[in-house]
Order: C-alpha cells, then structure tokens, then sequence
C-alpha cells in the first residue's frame, strides 16, 4: 500500500511532498538550532527569584552616555538565554566588588580573579585582553621601569580594579609610594592624563576609542606590559549562588561562547579579528 | 704603692679598657643593627599599616559620598515615578508625595525637592519645591535655563536621561541662601520612557525632578570614623581650585607625607575628594611603636654591650683586682715583716691540722736554726726548750688553743749556740677555728728577751749579793737564814752559823791601797767559798766580816771541821797584784738549836765566839806590821784551829 501510494503519487504530489520534507527537515533544524541556543532544562539556572546585576561604567564595556556596550548585551543574552529577570544597576566597580563579596549582588561582568576575589566569587570566563600602559608623551620616559623611578610621575587607575601580572606590580609599588590618582570612573582619568594631573593610566581595549580621541592620542604613548591576556568573565558572588548555580551559569556562558553568540557581541564593538582574539581564551 | 707600679697598673688598665672593647663593640653594633632592622620593619609595618589605613578612609569617604548621592538619586526616580505614573497629578499630590518620604537626616543637605517645566520660549521654572519654605518662594519664579550651570544640569539629564549632577553653585542663586551646593536633576519624559532619539527626548520631557543640595550639610551628615583625624577637601571638577570648593575640613598640622586625592564620577560629573593625615592619624594606628621600638632597643644594646663588656672583661679585672689585693698584701706584709723584722722579732704561723710551722728567718735565729734549715714540726719545738720551761710553755699554748685565753704569751728559755740558754717571749693568738671551735690556726712573734733578762738576773743578784766578792750581803743572807731555821725547826735539823773577822785587814788596806784589799777581800770569800758546800751559804757582811750558813745534816763535828777548813784555806798565803799577802781570820761558830734558836741568839752566840777566837791572838804579823813582802811559804806563820761557840775562841797566831 505505502509503495503504491508513493508510487502511485503524480509529479504535482511529488514536488508537494518534497516541499513538505523541506519543511520538516528545516524545522527540525531550526529545532535543533533552537536546543543549541538554551541548555537543556536540567542545566539551565533556576529563576527562583529576579537577579541583581552591575554593571560599571568602563568604555565598550557599558557606557552610561549611549547606555549601550559589550557588558550590556552579554547581560541582555543571559536574559534571554536563561529566562531569569536582572535587575541591572550601574555602579562604581569597588562598591560592585563589596556588594558581590557580601552577597547583596549576584552578578556582575568583565571580572578578573585575583586569590582574595577567589574567596568571594566564581568566574564563568568569555574573553581575555591584554592591559597597556598609556602614558602621556611629556612624562619623559617611554619605559614602565623608568616611570616608576620617576617619583613625581603619577599613576591613575580606577578603585577596585586589578590587572595582569605586571600591572599589577606596577600598580602596588606606586601605591607604597603614594603615586596612585584613584577614581571612581575612567572618564575621570582620562581627563585628568589630558590636563597632565596624571601621566599615565592603565587601558584596555575597551578604552581605545575615548583613547583614539585626539585630545589624547596626540599627548600620548602606548607601552605594553608584556604580560599574557588575562581572562574576564561573568562574575558570581558565592555568597548568593550555590555551586550549583554557579555551575549553570558557567554552562550557560560557555554555551554563549561555543555557539558564537559572544563573539558576534564583540564584533558589534570590534574588527573581527580583534574581537576573535578577544574571545579565544588562553 | 710605688709611682712605677702604679703607672704600670694603669697602663694595664687602659690597655684593658681597649682590649675589652671589641666585644662589647661588636654586641653594640650588631644590637643596633638589629635595633636598627627591627625599627626599619617596624616603620614599613607602621608606614604600610598607616597607608592602608588612609587608603581606607579615602575609599570611605568616597563610598559614603557615592552612597548618600546614590540615595538622593533614589529620592528623585521615586519622584520621577511618581510624575511619570501621574501625570496629572496636582501639586497637593506632589506635596503629599514628598511629605511622605523620610528626609531625615540622611538627606541632611537636601533642601526640597522640585519639579521644574520647560516653558513655551525655553524657559524652565520651578513649579513646585517640597517642602514648602517661605524664604524658598523666589525660587518659584527663577528661570532656570538662565543660568549656564542649571542649564547644564538640565540639558545633560534631559539628553542622557540619568541623573545629572550640576557644577558647584551658590545656593543664592537658588533664592536659598548664599552657601555652596549643587543640584540633581533628573528628566522626566511623556510615557515614563526615555526616547532613543535627542529630538525625541526634548518632544517627549515633561519635567525635571530636582533636588538642590548644600554641600556642607551633606558632609556633616556623613561624620565618619576618623573624621577628626583626616583633613577634607571637596572640589567640583579635576582642578582644586579655590573657587570649586565645596567643602573644607581643616585640620591643624597635617602630614604633609600622608595626603591623596579621588575622582568621584558621579552624574556625568566629576569631582575631586583631597584627604590628608592630621596630626592625630599616625598614633591613632599604632605609629608610637617604632619610636618605641628604637627607643628601647637603644637602650637595651647599649645594656647590652655594657654586659658583654663586663663579662667579657670580668677575668682580666678580676686578675687585676687580685693583682692589686696581692700586691697590697704583700706590701702589709712587707711592712709588717719589716716593723716586727726591726724590732728583732720573728713570726711563727702554726697551722694545726698538719702540725706544720711557717716562720720567718729571725723567728729560725732565735729557735737556734739555721736558715737553710727546712720549717720543723711543732713536736720539734718542744726538743729545743728547757726542760724547766717546757711543761709551762705547752700549758700556755694549750689554754690559747682551747679558748681559755685569748693570747698566748710564755718567757722560756731555748737551745742556743754552745749549749747556752737564751730568753725568749713567744707570743700569740688564734685565728682560724673550725665549726667545733677547734683551733686551726694560731699565728704570733717570737721575741729575743734574753738580755732583759741577764739584766734583771744581774740586778736581782746585786741586790742579794755583795758586788766586791759576790756573796749574799746582809739582807739575802738573813732570809737565807730565816729560811734555813725554819727549815731546820719544822724537821728539826740543825744549821750552823760561822762568823768570820779578818785580822788586820785594815793595816793591810792602808799599806796596799784599797785595790789589794779588794783582792783579798774576793781571794778570802773564794776560798771561803771553796771550804763549803755548795748549799751553804757564804755572805759578807761587813768590810772584813763574812758570815757562813752551814745547812743539811750537819754536827758540832762536821761543823768545827768546816770551821777549820776556813780558817786554813783564808791562812794560806796569796798573791795579790805581785804581793805575796797572808792573813788569818777569827772564827765563830754556833749551832742551831744548841747555841740559839732563832737568827739573833745564833749571831750573837757565834759572834761571842768569834771574839774569843780574835781574842785568843792575832794573825799573822811581821813586825807587828802587815807584811808587803810575800814570805817564803816555809817562813809562813801556822794558823790555829778556830774557836768554837762552846767557849774554846778560835784565833790566829
């Protein structure tokens, strides 16, 4: 019966039931595509109840101006990939990393760890980046030894943060010696290297184009550190989420980074060369 | 001490003083070096302590101006709610809103909060300021927009949509008293969104929800910790500038080591906090330890080295102590030595436990020793005392040793050169005793008193006796014979008593000088002498007049026959100075008890006697002269037997 019904199909049919398998199989795909996007139901975070999350002021990551930024759209991704809803705030990034470690905040993003955050907070890692030293041309030095024997050389830097290996060094030393200008935002530090208050701050390359505006570029140099890319991630406090939860994060995060979805992010701020190097962690 | 000696011992001294210092030197150095490093970490402690702590109260002032902006911000998306949520409301419902919020004093500074709407022809006024003050009214007629640093505010809240923070203000531009503030201003649109597009945002604005804020009441109400301690600048903008000030604590005596400023990003806005130490923050965390710490340690290496100093040196100072105790020891003994030494004594130190004797060299002249001779045992000492004074002397030592006196002191005789006795005075004491009490050492000097006592011998014997002849005179011959009768009545013995008279001594003593009379005077008592034994008793008691006292078993017989022997010995011729002399004597002679009994009846019976004798005739003559001629011994004249007391007188031819 099947045969001959097959068999006994005209072209007309035929050509009908192909479209119609067409359509099978591309929903199936579409399915299929669809399981890829979200986790299975077991692994998915469970949104017991809505989320806080920070976000801080930090060039592509978040910029308050445009209320855009890469840190913004992960947070919008992890919406919409888990369901859950976040009450998202933006907050300097030192009373960011005291509300994690006491548990009044959930997540935050674009984290580095360091031994003491480690006690606090669980990281899901999506991009690493190198830090630079941007020093304005006038300091008279073009080395970061010979800056830090420049006693009247100051350094700015953003309260809270930490960088890599050498940065960080750079960062305590200075600090031993008082030579640190802290502030609460970067815009804040670029203007004060711009005024010469500071001749020098740390960058990332989220902060290239306010780095690129003239005003600084023409003052200023760009000296590597040297160190290897440190890693960034979506920040847990583990005050607040359980291993458990955290490990659904971390699956939903790293979910994000093998379907692509991360790296078209960056590459919304990015040439898609940068943005893959970005997102190709060590 | 000697000035030689005494240079030497200073050299020594200051080359001690030298030599002991490397030690001491390098214990103080090496405690200063660990002063010195322990200060140092200290300090870095301290100094790292005070940095983090400054560090600290800088990212709390910060934290706590963030937070109160943060709250202020609240304040106004509640009210930008409210708007958005009622866009009719009136202002009563306005009012009742604010009046409902809990402005206490955490919104110390707040001073109401306003809604203000853009005006056809771009002016902004405020329409509404909660609550409600009568010196605030002029505010409700100020156009806003005139004024560039509200405009500002307005004109980045409204494009932004987020709370804008205006640049520092006078509070007097506000109508609301001259003090420096600012204003927080927050857009609220038509439909409670934000449009994405500028020009939409302008179409869609309905107000601003303000809130004017006095700088000073805010940073009252945010008193921290350490607030008299750190010093607090507030500047509206990167640059401090006077004129952006907007708030001062000041402080007298700050650290000038110990200050840092902050950008505070707050409402797209920036400002500058500027801390510095006061006088009071350092000790506040800890910062008196590491003056302590150097103080202390200073000290204690200076102790230190001091001690090692006096360990280091306690040997050579304890020789040279003893050096300068032995040497001063010495010395008193030199001198000592030197004063008994000159004054002819010896030292003797007797050390019992052994029975051995220390002594100096006079100590072995005067015990007849010889200086080479090896010190003798005490047991050797005894050997060289005389008998007689030997049991005294060791009586007296004894009662010294067993506590009974306190000095020793015996006059004995000792052993001296070709068996003589020489007097000598021991003296001493004992000086070291053990837990008995028993004697362990007795020390004392020896003293040569031999000639004190020949001398007082000599004058005992001149006093008894005559010096011409030497026999007993009046005096010791008289005890003698009182002595002598007593003797013989209490065992009932007899004495004799013979008193005997030179014939003519005197033509004699005038024809020869007194010098040949005194010869014969001493040949007579000689050969008087010679006639007795030796325990009678032979005296002169008179120019010429001699007496005996015959004592021990003794008779008429015996007597008479020494009688005799007198008178023939005196009779037998002498030479005297180249003279050949003879004389006879007259002799009496009486017995105890049978011629008297007591020293007056004897004398007298015996000197009657004598007078018979002398009277019965005359010695012998030449001439009827004495004779200067000495005669042949043939020609001399034959004596007669002497006369006894029984009345036969005894006299010379």
């Amino acid at each position: 019966m099947r045969g001959r019904a097959v068999g006994a199909m005209s072209g007309g049919g035929r050509r009908t039931a192909m479209r119609v398998a067409i359509c099978l199989a591309g929903l199936c795909i579409a399915m299929a595509g669809r399981a890829g996007d979200a986790p299975a139901s077991a692994d998915r975070p469970a949104c017991s109840r809505p989320f806080s999350l920070a976000l801080h002021d930090h060039g592509l990551l978040y910029s308050a101006d445009s209320a855009t930024g890469i840190d913004k759209d992960v947070a919008d991704e992890l919406q919409r990939r888990s369901g859950c809803k976040f009450h998202i705030a933006l907050l300097p990034r030192a009373r960011i990393w005291q509300l994690i470690e006491s548990g009044a905040l959930d997540f935050s993003l674009s984290g580095i760890s360091t031994p003491q955050r480690e006690q606090f907070a669980a990281f899901a890692w999506y991009f690493s980046n190198k830090y630079q030293l941007l020093l304005r041309r006038d300091a008279g030095v073009t080395r970061i030894e010979d800056f830090e024997r420049r006693p009247q050389l100051q350094l700015g830097v953003i309260r809270g943060f930490r960088y890599s290996e050498s940065a960080n060094r750079l960062v305590d030393r200075l600090a031993e010696q008082q030579r640190l200008t802290q502030s609460s935002g970067l815009s804040a530090l670029f203007d004060a290297l711009a005024a010469g208050r500071i001749q020098a701050m740390i960058i990332e390359p989220f902060d290239l184009p306010t780095v690129s505006l003239a005003r600084i570029r023409e003052q200023t140099q760009i000296v590597e550190f040297g160190d290897p890319p440190v890693p960034h991630g979506l920040i847990m406090s583990r005050a607040s989420l359980g291993e458990a939860e955290q490990a659904r994060w971390r699956a939903l995060v790293e979910a994000m980074r093998r379907d692509g979805s991360l790296l078209r992010i960056f590459q919304k701020y990015f040439r898609p060369e940068q943005a893959q190097a970005l997102v190709a962690l060590p | 001490m000697k000035p030689l000696e005494l240079a030497a011992l200073g050299t020594q001294a200051r080359w001690l003083r030298w030599r002991g210092l490397p030690l001491p030197l390098l214990v103080l150095l090496l405690s200063l070096a660990l002063t010195l490093g322990f200060w140092h970490s200290e300090q870095q402690r301290e100094q790292a302590v005070q940095r983090r702590a400054f560090d600290a109260g800088l990212r709390d002032i910060c934290e706590r101006i963030e937070q109160r902006m943060a709250a202020h911000q609240h304040l106004l998306q509640g009210l930008q709610g409210f708007l958005s949520a009622h866009p009719a409301a009136d202002a009563d419902d306005f009012k009742s809103y604010v009046d409902a919020l809990p402005l206490g004093a955490d919104f110390a500074g707040l001073r109401g909060l306003a809604v203000a709407r853009p005006l056809p022809g771009g002016a902004v006024q405020v329409g509404q300021l909660e609550p409600a003050q009568a010196r605030h009214a002029a505010l409700l007629g100020l156009d806003l927009w005139a004024q560039p640093v509200l405009r500002q505010a307005l004109l980045q809240a409204r494009e932004s949509g987020r709370m804008a923070l205006s640049a520092k203000l006078d509070l007097a531009q506000l109508a609301m008293g001259s003090e420096a503030g600012f204003v927080l201003a927050l857009p609220v649109y038509r439909g409670g969104r934000m449009p994405a597009q500028p020009a939409d945002r302008r179409a869609a604005l309905l107000a601003w929800v303000l809130a004017p804020v006095a700088a000073a009441d805010l940073m009252a109400s945010l008193y921290g910790d350490q607030a008299d301690a750190l010093a607090l600048e507030i500047y509206d903008g990167q640059e401090p500038d006077e004129a952006q000030l907007l708030y001062r604590r000041q402080l007298a005596g700050l650290h000038a080591a110990r200050q840092a400023s902050e950008f505070l990003v707050m409402g797209g806005h920036t400002w500058t906090v500027w801390l510095a130490a006061g006088p009071d923050f350092a000790a506040r965390h800890g910062a008196d330890y590491a003056p302590n710490v150097l103080r202390a340690g200073l000290v204690l290496s200076c102790l230190l080295a001091l001690l090692a100093w006096l360990l280091g040196t306690a040997r050579e100072r304890a020789q040279i102590l003893a050096e300068r105790m032995t040497r001063a020891l010495r010395e008193s003994e030199q001198r000592w030595a030197f004063a008994v030494e000159g004054a002819g004594d010896g030292v003797w130190d007797w050390h019992l436990p052994d029975d051995s004797l220390a002594c100096s060299a006079r100590w072995k002249a005067l015990m007849g020793l010889s200086l080479g001779q090896a010190e003798p045992k005490i047991g050797e000492l005894w050997a060289r005392i005389h008998p007689e004074d030997l049991e005294r002397v060791r009586s007296e030592a004894q009662a010294c040793l067993d506590g009974q006196t306190a000095q020793f002191s015996v006059e004995y005789r000792v052993s001296g050169p070709g068996g003589s006795w020489n007097w000598v005075l021991s003296r001493g004491t004992v000086v070291e005793r053990d837990g008995q009490q028993q004697a362990l050492r007795m020390i004392g000097t020896l003293s040569d008193i031999n000639a004190r006592r020949l001398s007082e011998e000599r004058v005992r014997f001149m006093a008894l006796h005559d010096p011409l002849t030497e026999l007993a005179n009046r005096a010791h011959f008289g005890e003698r014979m009182r002595f002598a009768l007593a003797h013989a009545r209490r065992y009932q013995e007899s004495i004799g008593l013979i008193l005997l008279d030179l014939d003519r001594f005197k033509p004699v003593n005038d024809q020869f000088g007194h010098a040949v009379g005194d010869q014969l005077l001493q040949t007579v008592a000689r050969r008087i002498k010679a006639a007795v034994r030796e325990t009678d008793t032979v005296g002169r008691i008179g120019g010429d007049e001699f007496v005996v006292l015959l004592t021990g078993p003794l008779s008429r017989e015996s007597a008479q026959g020494v009688t005799d022997k007198i008178f023939n010995l005196v009779a037998q011729p002498m030479e005297l100075s180249g003279l050949r002399v003879e004389i006879t004597c007259s002799l009496g002679l009486a017995l105890f008890p049978e011629d008297g009994l007591d020293e007056l009846s004897l004398s007298k019976s015996a000197d009657e006697a004598m007078y018979r004798s002398k009277r019965a005739g005359r010695p012998w003559l030449r001439d009827g002269r004495p004779s200067a001629t000495p005669p042949p011994a043939s020609a001399a004249p034959q004596p007669k037997p002497p006369a006894a007391a029984d009345g036969d007188g005894l006299t010379a031819p």
